[in-house]
């Protein structure tokens, strides 16, 4: 089927089967391996990417899915290399250790501050209930985000 | 992950036209648990009709008797924001049910109807605010049934499609408590109650519904009683065969927890009653 | 050393590049004409192989071909096994070299566990491979498994390994049994308890991956893999499995995310990459599932124990005994034999002084995924038993289970300290840091917490857990005792550029300890110069000196202190320099803030950049001297290092439900002095986070079958952020002895006592309901029933 999308403001015209998954199409075809596959099963949050201006689970998607879409990857985040707000104060907090689970990490945080400009601990800690992370005990994560929002107020 | 064919009709009735013409065509909304099916049991589809855009299907309006018309393919994100759903007093129960959905992104992609047909969290908020399915299939031919009922086994049929949730207008109040699984964070069971509280305090009219276990969400009429009888009047409610065991949890505790999640839920209504 | 950049909590330089989605893990690699591997697993826990039927597969579109046991013959040997459990006869399926092995690469005739490799395809693409690897038909005949030791050991058990009678690898023993039962005879007060520490998954978040690289024209083999061990893997590929020169192979170790004692194993993916990528004359990838993972890479704990305590009425502990069931899994890990039986049983004694003790391991093959390490592995299971029977004694006795620990520690005194099972305990305050974390969860106005929580329908618990955890591993000549077959030592380079830059090498892989940072720490400070000027290399096996990896808490104090030594050698050599150059005697050469200068002699002085660019040039250097600066050292420490610490939790419980809440968590570790407070912290909480998974909520449970019931993340539940609380952390500060440095092992002791004081906690809060013990993990349920139970 032919699809057409826009990936990060680039346009991605491309042929693909119905069966193919949003995140292989990302990895494959874009080149964006940044959004990873580490469940299969929708529980790790490692394939998170935005679909508009949500986070979606990119292996819980068909590609097909996402035509007339546009898709965001934590690879279009930013421009030139250069860091968020919310990804400074992760580097700053140390909230990245391994780094695998961290694009989607990203992904899902920075839809919770678009939504909420102010969450608490609580509302932070809800907001990546989709990402399991086995280095950091998502404290530093927790951390960052807070100082995220203190640094913007 | 067999998948034949995919189409995303623009018009329902399209949408219908496709199922009707393809035997064993699949309805999908957000799509989370027909791809996760997919993808574990390697079943053969031969064509998913995509109802996401359908635009017909999409959002939240002020039904004639004053309730709520849910198009089903609204998304639970946009159903828990949409301000009329907010100020209504489905509102509350209905944020809850949301909040115990596993995360922001099922809530992001997961539709109104296809919470349904899961039978689920938000399924049980429904049966409890005594909502009912719009449903059409090929032909034009259209009817109407509880959510209740749908899960108790009516429906829908591989041609229908659920058009909208109606929540009639209600001044119950609404209150979801449960207890989730760690892993996939779905409840080991769930009680969702609409409850009229007299003048005082006292619990009137009074629905329950829980979800939990191998079975969809459904009513349950002795927890109904329990809650309006009058505190520390009457005995435990009799749950015998109401919940089941699975590798998660025995029907035996999913039934204890029923019993105190339906007074935490009751608490927590009343805590939201204006009066 | 300069104390500016030595302890500083400097920014990892790695996570710029995670935080943009552009770090290249293994799974993320794509090399030109690249194929892609599936496995073909075994769909029982044993059984008989009949026949592979792999025509139907061969023709689905893009396959390149199917492999099985019969193609590999006399091409790939078996994977060995080389940490068996020391001293004690012991037995292992064959290796034709007659070391101990581990099991064919694919599975010859039997299937023994259910994620065991029969098949493998390869396609055009991996869509394709998974595909066709459904197609693949393996006729079996279902035998009886095993699951358990108790069942593996029982009379007329089914058998594993034609080679290991009884399915016994090998009975273990520690301490003096004579004694330690002479003392329990004796004693006023004995205690004893049984506790299941249950099979975990550790579940890093990047499953693992290997790509296989072969070039024809220099007959090389080049393996990019999940491998925190790529010096020790090329030895052991080559050498062992493959049967090819050290020289051919080349292992490199892209970005690894996550490994928590997962990816230091042999896998049968390994070889099998390379062998094929040679055979079919393009690069061969294989890149895990989740569900692949949790079905065949290494699992945790799972020990049943038996412990028995003595003591006097007044809180002197005088015997302590373990037996021990060590679950084994279907084959022996590349080195699980010995974490199973030496890291767990010489532990038992914990922080106590302990006259007598004694502990047995019983290590066992069953039908279930080989076990090998989970952070803290050994030392946590040996911590968790302790603990529990020493809360039960204190208990017994009526003493404050504080006051009983504080009494029987190791006093400072006493270092160097043999517990009497084989540890030699360094140094430490173990008392100090043990009221350090009674002070910072105010310990002494917990009971009127637990009388408020009464009143609101709760149980409050409250669960200390003290701990002492081996690092460092290893000394070489110890460990060859310990049955490791190689050398534990860790080796560095540094060498100085021109332009005085500096390229440090270090043989272990980091997999998220933020190895980059912390070493350019580490060599900055020693050099006297600004921490960005040194690049850390590592994980590649042509780029990098010799090495043996990342585990057992040894990176930092054993590739440290390796690290440290070259560059006190690179100021050596400088200083020799600069005093020649300023024609002063070298004992007269100070060197501080990157300048050699000689005191009282104003304006004669050079820099580190001077010396770099005169040894560089080479002239007129002192006469002998080599020119630049380029030193290799190798580190083999005196002996193992012990950090130490103590865990306070305290939990609610709601009686009703079962619902478990933890509302406080101190943690005091000593470590030695931190290199960077927010690296190593950041290592404390996460150990943190596992250790509570495993006491709250994960176990990997089978069938009778052998079939795995929790084989994806619907299914075993993790932590997430909302289960985990925030943590009160401390520090204190003893250096070992055994290291240049003083340092001493972080990456995973901070998980060794959580399950002890989460236990504790639990069991504490229920005790008002009438519940002795219960074991992990604490699910609602399963609270809710003791409860019940023990109210008749």
């Amino acid at each position: 089927m032919r699809i057409t999308l826009t990936v990060n403001g680039d346009r991605v015209e491309q042929d693909v089967p119905p069966n193919v998954l949003l995140v292989d199409l990302l990895r494959d075809t874009c080149d964006l391996t940044g959004a990873k596959v580490g469940c299969d099963t929708g529980q790790c949050g490692t394939c998170v990417v935005r679909l508009g201006d949500r986070s979606v689970k990119s292996c819980q998607m068909l590609a097909v899915q996402a035509d007339g879409a546009e898709v965001t990857t934590v690879e279009g985040l930013s421009g030139d290399g250069e860091l968020t707000p919310l990804q400074e104060a992760l580097w700053e907090e140390h909230g990245a250790q391994c780094g695998f689970c961290v694009p989607g990490m990203v992904m899902s945080l920075t839809d919770l501050l678009e939504h909420d400009s102010a969450p608490d601990e609580q509302a932070i800690r809800a907001g990546i209930a989709g990402n399991l992370c086995r280095c950091t005990g998502y404290g530093a994560v927790v951390r960052a985000v807070q100082k995220a929002v203190k640094d913007k107020s | 992950m067999e998948l034949l064919d995919y189409t995303a009709p623009a018009t329902l009735d399209e949408a219908l036209e496709a199922l009707r013409a393809t035997p064993g065509a699949r309805p999908m909304g957000g799509g989370h648990r027909l791809i996760l099916d997919m993808k574990r049991r390697a079943r053969r589809i031969p064509l998913l009709v995509d109802l996401g855009r359908l635009d017909e299907l999409r959002g939240v309006r002020r039904g004639p008797d004053g309730g709520l018309e849910i198009g089903s393919t609204t998304t639970i994100a946009d159903l828990v924001a949409d301000p009329l759903v907010r100020g209504s007093h489905a509102g509350g129960l209905l944020a809850d049910a949301a909040a115990a959905m596993p995360d922001a992104q099922v809530r992001n992609r997961a539709t109104v109807g296809g919470a349904v047909v899961a039978g689920a969290d938000v399924a049980a908020a429904l049966i409890a605010l005594e909502a009912g399915l719009h449903l059409r299939s090929g032909g034009a031919r259209s009817r109407r049934v509880s959510v209740e009922r749908l899960l108790a086994g009516e429906g829908p049929a591989g041609d229908e499609v659920i058009v909208a949730v109606e929540i009639p207008a209600t001044t119950a109040q609404g209150a979801y408590e449960r207890l989730a699984e760690p892993a996939a964070l779905s409840s080991l069971c769930g009680v969702a109650v609409g409850v009229t509280f007299r003048p005082g305090g006292a619990v009137g009219a009074c629905r329950v519904a829980v979800c939990g276990g191998p079975g969809p969400a459904r009513r349950v009429p002795a927890l109904e009683d329990a809650a309006a009888a009058a505190p520390g009047n009457g005995a435990e409610p009799r749950l015998d065969g109401v919940f089941e065991s699975d590798d998660v949890a025995s029907g035996e505790y999913r039934a204890h927890l029923a019993r105190v999640l339906t007074r935490r839920a009751v608490t927590r209504a009343r805590d939201r009653d204006p009066a | 050393m300069t104390t500016e950049t030595f302890g500083a909590g400097l920014k990892d330089r790695d996570v710029p590049a995670m935080l943009r989605g552009d770090t290249t893990f293994t799974s993320d690699l794509r090399l030109p004409g690249m194929l892609h591997m599936e496995f073909v697993r075994s769909e029982h826990g044993h059984a008989r192989i009949d026949g592979i039927d792999t025509a139907e597969a061969r023709r689905m579109p893009g396959v390149v071909t199917v492999v099985t046991s019969e193609d590999l013959a006399g091409k790939l040997m078996p994977m060995p096994c080389i940490w068996i459990p020391g001293g004690v006869e012991s037995h292992f399926p064959p290796h034709p070299y007659g070391v101990p092995g581990a099991g064919p690469v694919l599975a010859e005739g039997v299937v023994r566990f259910i994620g065991e490799p029969v098949a493998a395809v390869v396609a055009e693409t991996a869509e394709q491979a998974r595909a066709a690897a459904r197609k693949v038909a393996v006729a079996y005949t279902p035998l009886a498994a095993v699951t358990t030791p108790r069942q593996a050991l029982a009379e007329g058990a089914p058998q594993l390994h034609e080679a290991v009678p009884g399915n016994l690898n090998a009975l273990w023993t520690c301490g003096d049994a004579e004694r330690t039962d002479a003392a329990i005879a004796e004693a006023e007060v004995v205690v004893e308890l049984d506790l299941y520490n249950q099979r975990t998954i550790n579940n890093p978040m990047e499953p693992r991956a290997a790509i296989g690289d072969y070039d024809p024209v220099k007959d090389e083999y080049t393996l990019y893999a999940t491998t925190q061990s790529p010096h020790n893997h090329r030895f052991l590929l080559s050498a062992l499995v493959l049967g090819i020169p050290f020289n051919k192979l080349r292992v490199i170790a892209p970005p690894i995310g996550g490994s928590f004692g997962t990816k230091g194993y042999l896998y049968p993916d390994m070889p099998l990459v390379l062998l094929l990528a040679r055979t079919l004359g393009r690069p061969v990838r294989w890149a895990d599932t989740r569900e692949g993972l949790m079905r065949s890479t290494v699992q945790g704990r799972d020990h049943l124990q038996h412990v028995t305590l003595a003591g006097t009425r007044d809180g002197r502990i005088t015997a302590l005994r373990c037996t021990s069931y060590a679950n084994l899994g279907a084959y022996p890990s590349t080195i699980g034999p010995g974490v199973a039986t030496a890291l767990m049983g010489r532990s038992v004694t914990g922080p106590y002084a302990i006259p007598n003790a004694f502990c047995e391991v019983h290590a066992v093959f069953t039908n279930t995924v080989p076990l090998g390490a989970q952070r803290g592995s050994g030392r946590a299971e040996a911590t968790t038993i302790t603990e529990r029977v020493l809360d039960l004694y204190a208990k017994e006795i009526g003493a404050d289970p504080a006051e009983v620990r504080l009494r029987n520690m190791v006093p400072p005194d006493r270092f160097p300290y043999e517990n009497g099972l084989g540890w030699t305990y360094d140094s430490g305050d173990y008392a100090a840091a043990l009221r350090r974390a009674l002070e910072l969860a105010d310990y002494s106005k917990l009971e009127v917490l637990r009388r408020e929580a009464r009143e609101r329908g709760k149980l409050l618990g409250v669960g200390i857990g003290s701990f002492v955890a081996i690092c460092g591993v290893g000394p070489s000549t110890r460990m060859q005792a310990e049955g490791m077959l190689g050398g534990t030592w860790e080796s560095a380079n540094v060498r100085v550029h021109p332009n005085g830059e500096v390229a440090a090498t270090i043989g272990s892989t980091s997999t998220g300890q933020s190895h980059t940072t912390t070493f350019a720490q580490i060599v900055a400070s020693e050099l006297g110069i600004d921490p960005s000027a040194v690049t850390i290399f590592q994980a590649d096996t042509q780029k990098a000196p010799y090495g043996q990896g990342t585990y057992g808490s040894r990176s930092y104090s054993v590739g440290g202190p390796a690290l440290a030594l070259a560059a006190r050698q690179v100021i050596a050599k400088m200083r020799t320099a600069a005093a020649h150059f300023l024609g002063v005697p070298e004992d007269q050469v100070e060197y501080a803030d990157g300048t050699f200068s000689v005191p009282g002699r104003e304006g004669a002085s050079k820099t580190f950049q001077d010396m770099a660019m005169a040894l560089w040039y080479g002239w007129s250097l002192p006469p002998g001297m080599e020119p630049t600066l380029d030193v290799t050292t190798f580190f083999d420490p005196p002996d193992f290092n012990y950090p130490y610490g103590s865990h306070l939790a305290v939990v609610e419980i709601d009686e009703t439900t079962g619902e478990l809440e933890i509302v406080r968590y101190v943690a005091v570790h000593d470590v030695g002095p931190v290199g960077n407070p927010l690296v190593v912290n950041g290592q404390f909480e996460g150990s943190i986070a596992h250790g509570l998974g495993q006491a709250l909520m994960e176990r990997a449970r089978y069938d009778e079958t052998g079939a795995l019931l929790t084989a994806d993340l619907t299914t075993y539940a993790m932590p997430r952020a909302h289960d985990i609380p925030r943590f009160v952390m401390d520090t204190t500060e003893t250096p070992s002895p055994h290291n240049p440095l003083g340092v001493k092992g972080a990456g995973e002791i901070a998980t060794v006592p959580v399950t002890a004081a989460v236990a504790n906690a639990v069991c504490d809060a229920l005790r008002e309901a009438g519940v002795r013990h219960l074991d992990m993990p604490y699910t609602p349920e399963k609270i809710w029933r003791a409860i019940r139970e023990a109210k008749g």
